[in-house]
């Protein structure tokens, strides 16, 4: 592949990751969307329906909404933690207030949060001044400023949890009519903001837009619509993919996925560093042993049966357990805590659609499969025969090399 | 009336009473020489629908007389009884200046809040009344009432013009600096400016002119015009200092004539309205250019992120979390990593996730949990004894060579010499470079120069054969006399031949 394709590919990964790119935050990586911005434009348009949009200072990719059996991309505090609704309201607040007739280019911290609380007092929605929505209202401004649309030019926004210290902000006022991917429908049941009104638009566009943003998709996920065409233009689809992003397209019999040979294109590594990844992967491991699923095992989720490899909540700990005395040296702190650590592990796989914690135990999605150690035996090399013929003692059955470790 | 007890007159209009107040003052300035007792005064205001009682009406009344706005009036009047007397005391009626600030009270509640026609039209009536002023004061019998008529009019229209476009003007820039004009509203604003301040624009051009023609004109006879209208019956000066009609005082004409005067910089009234527009214009532009650069549509609307709050705020978390991705769009995609670059072609799509083989999980991510690379980084070797090494070796080979060119140079004439094998392997390979050079074998004396070794070996045909003994073996050179001496290059390069032994 031409440098130049390799390029656009990669800035076609870099805009699915991080759909708002700004001169301020990513100067590379606008540089390259600014180069490519025509054949990105028509590439998004075509393949699946978003609107590119590419200015100067600052490119928005247009995303549409996350139908339910996606998991959600919930936003980060500096922390780590998710945003709360709280969070989240703030978030829209400080927006809504640099939309505000008469704020410039320029505003002071004190007057955003001014105008945060009167417009918070119009809308009905109570505001105070304690340290946790202090925290709150920092948060959401780091967000924005993570997004490009804030700039801190003078003092820094962390000051104001504690002392209400004063800050100067610069807005990029080209990117703010941006923020909103859609205009709001009047409606005051959440639903209906993600249900979009054109679902019965092209399945083709559709399919292809759930393979390139979600981990794992099962066959129940796709409509009789998208089903006819993943049967009749897999390849197709495949090829589509693969040239705009990189994606390979993993079809089995329970399900499809798309995924990235070299990691560009995700915002959780998975297989990835870290203790959780790495603990979560061997519990997958560690139960698929256990439960030795077939094509045909299949557990209730919600009251549907679907495909998948249900352990009692009893047996995950057990496993659970089993791997902490083991690694207990390498994970330190966190093998104490096994709650916490299941937690966050069921967590980190639900995130990735590859397991669904039920009331009594936890379902793994058959994707979790592939990360599988080699348990197929190896024919044995021919000295192996030639030594076994010799001295009459008899090649072992399962021949399975990989459990033992680095090279024994 | 100190400056300070002036401005007490507004006081009405923002005390706790205010409506009270208004109503009365209404009351007051309905006709001329409205003089009402406070009982008449409360019966009129129930008439209008305000409900108070007499003390109370006597009260307001009376604050009102403090601030100003009122004076007591006189009647004289034969009552019958002491509290008849008492009462018809307290007459009121609105003084003078009360009265001309309830008036532009009354306007300012009255106006609206959008732009105000300006009245151009006035501009060419102004200069036609000059040029008819400047007739009437050739006519021998001077018509003293026209001109008077005449000059009042001229400075109440420019009076009347000056102050709806100092009010356009104001209504504009205030408009202007919005930043959220968009859409319909800018295209309002656009033809507003565009066409409504171009005409006026285009009136004070032709008309600006004429009027200052006009007005040097008439001040050139001023004196005699000012003549004329002290002829015209005024009030005396005795009844205090007197108000007088515009135009009557040099004052007047001076800054009516400052206004229309261009030549003096930046201050006259045309210029300062050529340049308020020309700001105007270019807030325009710069609205438009924003709005231009904001490139079409997008759609964030203070309404709906106002909206999308309150949502958020009653949603639990997983909702929360997914109202957020579908506002904003923003979400990053989130695929699994690791898998064979090409798929094996030999599963097919029925085949379960369960029964495929796996992907290859780095060995270090499965054990470790990191990627990083373990193991020590190997030392990088120290090349400086294997230097030192290398240049001892090529001293050696060094000294070698110059001992064995200090052997021939002391040898001189080869023929019969002993030498050591290091002398005699340079000679025969001197003397292979020397032959090689040469076409058909050795014709005359021949010299070569080793200029690097600072050895030349001089070759001659001869009769007699050259042996050369050494201790390995003997080198017989066929009919050759070979000698050998020390030499080098001179800067001209030719061949310096150094002394050597015969």
């Amino acid at each position: 592949m031409s440098a130049d394709l390799i390029e656009r590919r990669d800035a076609a990964c870099a805009l699915m990751a991080r759909p708002i790119i700004t001169d301020r935050t990513d100067p590379a990586t606008l540089a390259a969307v600014r180069r490519h911005a025509q054949p990105l434009q028509s590439m998004f348009a075509s393949t699946l329906g978003y609107r590119l949009v590419v200015e100067t200072t600052f490119a928005r990719l247009l995303k549409t909404p996350l139908a339910p059996p996606s998991p959600t991309r919930p936003a980060h505090k500096a922390s780590g933690r998710d945003f709360t609704p709280t969070t989240y309201t703030y978030l829209a607040l400080v927006t809504a207030a640099l939309l505000a007739p008469g704020t410039g280019e320029q505003i002071l911290l004190s007057d955003l949060v001014n105008q945060v609380r009167a417009d918070a007092a119009t809308a009905g929605i109570p505001v105070s001044d304690s340290i946790r929505d202090s925290r709150d209202l920092v948060a959401a401004l780091h967000q924005l400023t993570a997004w490009g649309v804030l700039a801190e030019t003078d003092g820094t926004v962390t000051g104001w949890t504690e002392r209400q210290e004063e800050a100067l902000l610069s807005i990029h006022r080209a990117l703010l009519p941006h923020l909103l991917a859609r205009p709001l429908p009047d409606t005051a049941a959440p639903a209906d903001v993600w249900t979009t009104p054109d679902a019965d638009e092209q399945p083709r566009r559709s399919l292809r837009r759930k393979i390139a943003e979600d981990p794992v998709l099962s066959r129940d996920d796709l409509t009789p619509a998208e089903r006819d065409v993943l049967s009749r233009e897999r390849v197709d689809t495949a090829r589509q993919l693969g040239d705009a992003f990189g994606l390979v397209l993993e079809v089995r019999a329970e399900g499809l996925l798309g995924y990235a040979p070299d990691d560009g294109m995700t915002d959780i590594d998975f297989p990835g560093p870290g203790t959780r990844k790495q603990a979560a992967l061997l519990l997958i491991n560690a139960l698929t042993d256990i439960g030795r699923p077939t094509p045909a095992t299949t557990a209730t989720v919600d009251g549907r049966t679907v495909p998948g490899l249900h352990t009692d909540w009893a047996d995950v700990d057990d496993a659970l357990a089993d791997l902490t005395s083991r690694y207990r040296k390498s994970w330190g702190a966190v093998a104490d805590d096994i709650p916490a650590l299941r937690g966050d592990i069921v967590d980190l796989l639900a995130s990735l659609s590859l397991a669904t914690a039920t009331e009594t135990g936890l379902v793994l999605h058959p994707a979790a499969g592939r990360y599988q150690p080699e348990t197929a035996p190896q024919q044995p090399s021919r000295a192996r025969r030639r030594l076994a013929a010799a001295t009459n003692i008899p090649l072992p059955l399962d021949d399975d090399t990989d459990d033992e470790g680095p090279d024994a | 009336m100190s400056a300070d007890d002036r401005l007490d007159l507004y006081r009405y209009t923002v005390a706790d009473n205010r409506d009270e107040y208004l109503a009365l003052m209404r009351l007051f300035t309905a006709s001329l020489l409205t003089d009402l007792s406070a009982a008449e005064a409360q019966a009129a205001l129930a008439d209008h629908g305000v409900r108070l009682t007499v003390d109370e009406v006597a009260a307001r009344c009376d604050q009102l007389e403090t601030w100003g706005n009122l004076v007591r009036s006189v009647r004289d009047a034969r009552v019958a009884t002491v509290a008849e007397y008492l009462r018809s005391r307290s007459r009121y009626q609105v003084s003078k200046l009360g009265g001309r600030v309830h008036r532009t009270v009354e306007d300012l509640i009255a106006t609206s809040d959008g732009a105000r026609e300006v009245a151009r039209e006035l501009l060419g009536g102004i200069a036609d009344t000059l040029a008819r002023i400047d007739t009437r004061l050739d006519a021998a019998d001077v018509d003293v009432d026209a001109l008077a008529s005449d000059v009042t009019t001229v400075f109440t229209s420019q009076q009347l013009f000056s102050e709806s476009v100092k009010d356009f003007y104001a209504y504009l820039q205030q408009v202007l600096s919005r930043y959220d004009l968009a859409g319909a509203e800018y295209a309002t604003f656009k033809s507003l400016l565009l066409d409504y301040v171009d005409l006026i624009s285009a009136d004070v051009a032709r008309h600006a002119p004429a009027v200052s023609a006009g007005l040097a004109k008439v001040n050139a006879r001023r004196p005699a015009l000012l003549a004329h209208l002290s002829t015209l019956p005024s009030l005396s000066p005795l009844a205090g200092t007197v108000e007088r009609l515009p135009g009557r005082s040099d004052a007047d004409w001076d800054q009516i004539t400052a206004w229309y005067d261009t030549s003096s910089g930046d201050r006259s009234g045309p210029d300062q309205l050529r340049s308020a527009a020309r700001q105007a214009l270019s807030q325009l532009l710069a609205n438009a250019k924003r709005m231009l650069a904001a490139s079409g549509t997008g759609v964030s609307r203070r309404s709906d992120l106002l909206r999308l709050a309150a949502l958020l705020h009653t949603a639990d978390t997983d909702t929360a979390h997914r109202l957020f991705n579908a506002a904003f769009g923003a979400y990053p995609a989130r695929h699994l990593l690791l898998g064979p670059d090409q798929i094996d072609p030999r599963i097919t799509v029925a085949d379960s996730w369960w029964t495929t083989p796996g992907v290859e999980v780095p060995v270090a991510l499965r054990e470790r949990g990191d990627r990083a690379a373990i193991g020590r980084t190997a030392p990088v070797p120290d090349p400086a004894a294997e230097r030192a090494r290398v240049e001892e070796d090529a001293a050696r080979t060094a000294a070698a060579a110059r001992a064995a060119v200090a052997e021939l140079a002391a040898t001189g004439d080869l023929h019969g010499a002993t030498l050591t094998p290091a002398a005699r392997d340079l000679v025969l390979s001197e003397l292979a470079v020397l032959l090689a050079g040469l076409d058909d074998g050795v014709t005359g004396t021949t010299t070569h120069l080793d200029a690097s070794l600072g050895v030349a070996l001089t070759v001659t045909p001869a009769e007699r054969d050259t042996v050369i003994t050494s201790t390995d073996g003997d080198l017989v050179l066929h009919r050759l006399a070979v000698h050998a001496h020390t030499g080098t290059l001179d800067v001209d390069d030719d061949l310096a031949v150094g002394e050597g032994t015969a």
